[in-house]
């Protein structure tokens, strides 16, 4: 509950006391002058004099009450303005801090005295939050490099030697090993940095990437990969790796649950959505909410070797982290259609070229 | 042919140049920036795998010392880190390519090969995929040593993709190259080349396949 008509900025408070206070010692000394006046007036009326007595009065002193008063509220505003105009160029500063951007400080120099501690104070957190983004970021990225260099040794040393049944497995478990790391790095950098989603995408062009990078490999089991671009290019605003991210897993997710032979269709729609179709079993209802839960699988896959339920739940991440969200539904055919949808770009700057 | 890797991790340069020796180059180590100048100085390489993370100094000033030299080999960059920023400033700096470890043998294998084949590099007339091979001087394509009677404009498309072996080209890239040779290009001209090659292709029983991703455009892969 805030008070209705209470003045709350400071102009509004500053003027409306001096006018209150002015109003007082105007009712007040014209009251007192009007007294003293009549009371001069009753002597002097004998003399004929009152008439000329009020004519100089009000000539001498009367009209500067009035414009006194004015004057007095028109420094005071002016003051005001002046001395907080530096606090909107401090708002506007304030406002383009984001995530992605930590590293602006706000202006102190014009500021007043007396506002100069409440903006250094948050200038200061400030440094504290980037410092610890910071430490994250170069965590993750150590933690990255320390655990890759012995996964790429295990995996060229199996590949160098002649391939066995046993040694093909072993091949297989360090690709899983791989594939776990590079996710778990993925979900470490989505929790431990806010992501900067302020870039203008072209999202038929990261998803033509995205399948562009991936169908030798789904041709490899068996699957192949086709796009659907829409009829022009989709800008939303975002981050255009993590979107990369995003359809990747999706991309990879359909090809582990699509049978030899069929196809996996990616496709961007002007609405700023992509999806990912494929023609594996679908996604039963019951499980619609919770596949996109951290560590989640499937009953059927549960025992399996296969994936270890992160690559969904990394999309659900950037999804959110964009302000959008990721669906599944069933298709006609009976396989799964999973839908991200993020918003587009508020305003289309220019028109860029695509490839295709 | 001769390769140079450059990398401080002792297993891994010992992997990575197996691997290489595998498919038949000649490979020689090094594991400092400093021992990579000498080296380089000294034998005329045919195209170097660096380590971005090297004890003497960041891989990536190396990178951009030597792209300011003329006669510098092709060089793939091999490295743990994967953000946005690092992949440009590894490009930017004048690596031909790029991957992220944990990288697989035949990926580098593959890539080493792909710098090769570029126009001007040592593999780069003799183009070979499977039992084929595209002569880029005489502009004739043989399967198993019998030529095989393909269009220009089907050699073109060939070259291209085998250039990228393994890797998709984007139709519009090859509509590009196909538009430089001067010809009237309809919206069906490279689909209806492509459709010509595979079908010789196959007549002409190469061990290698194009495949097409639609919306995207194509690949050339390699048979076991």
């Amino acid at each position: 509950m805030k008070r209705a008509s209470w003045p709350r900025s400071l102009e509004g408070r500053l003027l409306l006391r001096l006018g209150v206070l002015l109003g007082v010692t105007l009712i007040g000394g014209l009251a007192s002058g009007i007294g003293a006046a009549l009371h001069a007036a009753k002597t002097l009326a004998d003399d004929g004099m009152a008439d000329k007595f009020v004519a100089e009065f009000m000539g001498d002193v009367g009209w500067m009450f009035p414009v006194l008063t004015l004057a007095v509220l028109v420094i005071a505003a002016w003051t005001l303005r002046a001395s907080l105009k530096p606090l909107r160029a401090v708002s506007t500063q304030a406002a383009a801090i984001t995530p992605g951007a930590i590293a602006v400080r706000l202006p102190i120099e014009d500021l007043p005295l007396e506002l100069q501690p409440v903006v250094m104070a948050v200038n200061e957190a400030l440094d504290r939050l980037a410092k610890g983004f910071e430490t994250q970021r170069q965590f993750t990225a150590d933690a990255a490099h320390e655990l890759r260099t012995p996964l790429a040794i295990l995996t060229a040393g199996l590949e160098n030697l002649p391939t066995t049944g046993e040694i093909e497995r072993l091949r297989l478990d360090a690709e899983r090993m791989n594939r776990l790391v590079a996710q778990l790095l993925g979900v470490a950098r989505l929790d431990g940095q806010p992501l900067d989603v302020s870039q203008t995408v072209d999202l038929g062009e990261v998803a033509a990437r995205v399948v562009e990078r991936f169908a030798p490999l789904a041709a490899k089991t068996g699957c192949s990969l086709a796009f659907e671009p829409a009829a022009s290019p989709v800008l939303v605003t975002g981050n255009t790796d993590a979107l990369g991210d995003a359809i990747r897993n999706l991309v990879e997710n359909a090809i582990a649950h699509s049978p030899p032979g069929q196809e996996v269709t990616v496709g961007v729609d002007t609405a700023g959505a992509v999806w990912v179709v494929d023609q594996g079993p679908g996604v039963p209802l019951e499980d619609r909410d919770r596949i996109f839960e951290r560590f989640w699988r499937s009953r059927e896959r549960r025992g399996s070797s296969a994936g270890a339920g992160l690559g969904l739940s990394i999309v659900a991440e950037i999804a959110r982290a964009h302000g959008g969200t990721i669906a599944v539904m069933d298709t006609p055919q009976g396989g799964a259609r999973f839908v991200l949808d993020v918003p587009l770009a508020p305003s289309v700057v220019g028109s860029r070229d695509t490839d295709l | 042919m001769r390769l140079l890797v450059i990398e401080d991790e002792r297993r891994i340069a010992e992997l990575v140049a197996e691997g290489l020796r595998q498919a038949s180059f000649v490979v020689d180590t090094v594991a400092t920036v400093a021992d990579a100048q000498a080296a380089l100085e000294l034998t005329s390489y045919d195209a170097a795998v660096l380590d971005l993370g090297l004890p003497d100094g960041d891989g990536l000033r190396l990178l951009t010392a030597l792209r300011r030299k003329p006669d510098t080999p092709p060089i793939l960059v091999l490295t743990a880190r994967d953000t946005v920023e690092d992949r440009v400033a590894g490009l930017d700096a004048g690596a031909d390519d790029y991957l992220i470890k944990p990288f697989a043998m035949v990926e580098v294998v593959a890539r080493v090969k792909a710098l090769l084949r570029r126009p001007g590099g040592p593999l780069g007339v003799r183009l070979e995929a499977g039992n084929l091979v595209l002569d880029t001087v005489g502009r004739d394509v043989e399967v198993d040593g019998q030529v095989v009677p393909l269009a220009r404009q089907e050699i073109a498309i060939l070259e291209h993709l085998i250039r990228r072996l393994g890797r998709v080209v984007p139709k519009a890239v090859l509509e590009e190259k196909l538009y430089g040779m001067g010809d009237e290009l309809g919206s069906n001209a490279i689909p209806v080349h492509v459709h010509h090659l595979r079908r010789k292709l196959i007549e002409a029983k190469a061990v290698c396949a194009i495949h097409t991703v639609r919306g995207v455009g194509y690949f050339l892969e390699e048979q076991a």
